[in-house]
């Protein structure tokens, strides 16, 4: 990580500072797209913050179905039958009313409109207080001398604010013998963090929640305007034992500017959203995350 | 013209091809609720229509968008202005109600447009004396000037109609293979 992180720097001192962030993305060779990147195959409008959420959404569900996360289909099953019931409805009851008189189409027209609202207002509540912006819940299983169960889900949203510094959040069961998550050094800056290994303040284990900065600062705190935020809420958890005991639970929520992953043609750089979620994967505990390709800085 | 988008919808795979089809559908279907709703609301099966003739003037020209209810247990008055189908007929006439005649099932009328010297006899089926109830659509309770050229524009010269889809779905497809 502090490969990736160095780059940024390193780069920003070369006294690149004075370029807009979108319009010379792809010009500006401080930007951490990869020579060895795929070229972009989905391309959006960059004036529609919509399709780009949606792209950035659809990149990032591909990358984590690469990454042997199986999706769970129950949220998209519940939404997909609410909406086609609401639909269904309205369409067959319109085209039965079209065969018959209007006055003997009345009862029909009745189930149909009113099934219709009703259906769509449970959708949207679904949609609105269960889902919340969630776009993938998946898992995984690691044969570790026992089966363990990778839990992810992840929630995105854009805002128009700057792009905060990505927080962790760790449960009460984490396993404190991990080296870079040292509790006693809560603002991390990424020299220091490695320093407080094996003794833990006692007291740190009866906090409800550790949390702190990781050690990978986002590059996008640098960068002048990469539009609108894209913010990233992610929650993995291990469990075992057909999921009886948890191992650790982490959350983890982080931000960029839209700039970062899309090209002045509206190219969505799965490349640079695979290493920045690998990135978030790491910081959130994901074991193996560190062995996957794309971390290593060419 | 079509391989980039079949390739496109193959890449999304089943679940992003039902919730393509969703959006449309509810698109669709929200339309149709939504009008559905105002024809059961109002009892009418068209609660808006435009005025085809000049048999209303002054009060009402060609051209005009009229808004109907058609209460369900309130008979009509003389002086309401009704919008009837006669059985056979596909075009709704837009005249005033003269005479009314109240029966134990139903309710007859006779009407003549403002702007004609007769009454509608000669209009009706022969041997029909009177519109009763359930030829009428409903009565005029709103109405907005000129906004109804659009359609009667798009009737007389279909070939309207047919460039102004065609303008619209190629848009759509021009919108496409910009990306």
């Amino acid at each position: 990580m502090s490969g990736k992180k160095n780059k940024g720097k390193g780069i920003m001192a070369d006294g690149q500072h004075g370029q807009d962030g979108l319009a010379d993305l792809k010009m500006d060779s401080s930007v951490d797209i990869l020579a060895s990147d795929p070229l972009p195959t989905v391309h959006v409008s960059k004036s529609n913050l919509g399709e780009m959420k949606n792209a950035l959404d659809d990149a990032v569900k591909k990358h984590l179905t690469g990454m042997s996360f199986t999706p769970s289909i129950f949220n998209p099953t519940v939404h997909l039958s609410l909406g086609y019931t609401s639909v269904l409805l309205c369409l067959g009851s319109v085209l039965y009313s079209l065969r018959v008189e209007f006055e003997d189409s009345k009862p029909a027209l009745w189930v149909g409109v009113v099934g219709y609202f009703t259906f769509q207002s449970i959708l949207w509540a679904w949609k609105r207080w269960v889902e919340r912006g969630e776009i993938f819940r998946g898992r995984r299983r690691r044969i570790v001398k026992r089966i363990e169960t990778d839990h992810i889900q992840i929630t995105t949203s854009t805002n128009f604010n700057a792009p905060q510094v990505p927080s962790i959040t760790f449960s009460p069961h984490t396993r404190p013998s991990s080296p870079s998550l040292a509790p006693s050094s809560p603002i991390s800056s990424p020299g220091s963090s490695p320093n407080n290994s094996s003794t833990l303040p006692p007291k740190s284990t009866t906090d409800s929640q550790q949390t702190f900065t990781p050690s990978s600062i986002p590059s996008s705190v640098g960068k002048t305007d990469c539009g609108p935020t894209y913010s990233v809420q992610l929650t993995l958890s291990t469990t075992s034992n057909s999921g009886k005991s948890l191992l650790r639970k982490s959350r983890v929520v982080a931000g960029r500017g839209v700039g970062e992953f899309i090209d002045t043609h509206g190219g969505i750089e799965e490349g640079e959203i695979g290493r920045w979620l690998n990135g978030l994967l790491i910081d959130a505990g994901l074991v193996g995350a560190e062995e996957t390709e794309g971390l290593k800085e060419e | 013209m079509f391989s980039s988008e079949i390739a496109r919808l193959r890449k999304l795979g089943v679940q992003g091809l039902l919730f393509q089809a969703l959006n449309f559908l509810t698109v669709v279907a929200s339309g149709l609720a939504m009008w559905k709703a105002l024809c059961l609301v109002t009892n009418s099966e068209s609660p808006i229509v435009v005025v085809l003739s000049g048999s209303m003037e002054p009060a009402f020209y060609r051209g005009d968008i009229l808004f109907l209810t058609n209460p369900a247990d309130t008979p009509y008055e003389i002086g309401d202005i009704t919008v009837y189908k006669l059985p056979g007929g596909d075009i709704p006439i837009v005249h005033r109600v003269i005479e009314s005649h109240i029966t134990n099932t139903t309710q007859r009328l006779l009407t003549k447009g403002d702007n004609n010297t007769s009454d509608d006899l000669v209009l009706y089926s022969p041997g029909m004396e009177w519109v009763e109830r359930k030829h009428v659509i409903g009565k005029v309770r709103g109405f907005l000037p000129y906004v109804g050229y659009v359609t009667i524009a798009m009737n007389d010269f279909p070939q309207l109609k047919y460039a102004l889809l065609g303008s619209v779905g190629l848009f759509l497809l021009i919108q496409k293979d910009q990306s």
